[in-house]
């Protein structure tokens, strides 16, 4: 079972990811998408492990816990769309479709900055980053650390 | 030999039931239990997998009216909101699925934020409390690319 810290750690290594894909967002608005979503997966797994929580083994669990449980539930609300968003953006393609062709048709590249990184994250980070412990939660690299 | 067949004339009351009544108990879960269907070919089975299988039974016998009842909360759902085109009930990674094609293909706030809360109310219903669903909202694609996400072999179609 992985620890907060190892958690932590991940969660970073998908912030780094994230910061180098925001660079060029308008050609890869599908991977700042997914790599948001994966770096919330860990904060909040992060979250479970300071709290003496077993950490889940999949994402179905994962949601049943944050939708289930109310201290969860404001956290739930957004890595929700972090989910869906995600989901969208890896799995949903339609090269012959009308109004829906490809992701950027679900959200421009700007609108992923703003809703799902600049909001949606920040979100997750800050409510499920005050329950990290007191030693590691400063860590936790976050969105817009230097 | 009285009314019922297979009970003795006389035969206490506490024997009778004990004829009717078969108990299985899990502390005997390493026995076997010798069972004759109708066409009396007999087969026999491990306790603990009898009462396994009664255990699954009941359960069952539970979650179709809580089925029945989330697909009448969904459809209410529904009722409320003009800027769908179609919504499912589907499996995919082995759970349930509400499965909403929106009308217009751009994200919405608004959108997502009142699927999720519903979700969230449907996770705290007593009434579902056998069922886990999840909700998910995708933009107006063709038939073929929503495809990947219905189960070709659970996949209802409702109606607000």
């Amino acid at each position: 079972m992985a620890s907060e810290l190892d958690h932590i750690e991940l969660a970073n290594r998908n912030q780094e990811a994230l910061g180098y894909l925001l660079t060029e967002h308008e050609k890869y608005s599908e991977w700042v998408a997914t790599v948001a979503f994966y770096k919330a997966i860990h904060v909040v797994e992060a979250m479970f492990a300071a709290e003496g929580k077993e950490t889940t083994t999949s994402h179905e669990e994962r949601r049943d816990r944050l939708k289930s449980d109310r201290r969860n539930q404001h956290i739930y609300k957004h890595y929700r769309h972090l989910w869906v968003a995600s989901t969208v953006a890896r799995y949903l393609h339609d090269s012959e479709g009308g109004d829906y062709r490809s992701f950027s048709d679900y959200m421009n590249p700007d609108k992923v900055c703003s809703e799902i990184v600049r909001h949606r994250l920040i979100e997750v980070e800050q409510s499920a980053g005050a329950r990290l412990s007191r030693d590691l939660g400063s860590k936790l690299l976050r969105v817009g650390s230097p | 030999m009285g009314d019922k067949p297979g009970v003795m004339e006389n035969e206490p009351a506490d024997v009778e039931l004990k004829k009717l009544v078969l108990q299985l108990n899990y502390a005997d879960e390493h026995g076997h239990v010798v069972i004759t269907p109708e066409d009396q070919d007999r087969y026999s089975m491990r306790v603990r997998t009898v009462i396994d299988a009664c255990a699954r039974a009941a359960k069952a016998e539970r979650y179709e009216p809580q089925f029945a009842f989330l697909v009448q909360r969904l459809g209410r759902w529904l009722l409320d909101r003009a800027d769908t085109q179609a919504a499912f009930l589907t499996m995919r990674d082995g759970r349930l699925l509400f499965l909403v094609v929106r009308s217009e293909p751009s994200y919405s706030r608004e959108f997502e934020d009142a699927l999720s809360a519903f979700d969230i109310e449907l996770a705290g219903d007593t009434d579902l409390s056998l069922i886990r669903v999840d909700t998910m909202a995708l933009p107006p694609a063709s038939e073929q690319a929503l495809s990947s996400f219905l189960n070709p072999d659970f996949a209802v179609a409702l109606r607000g």
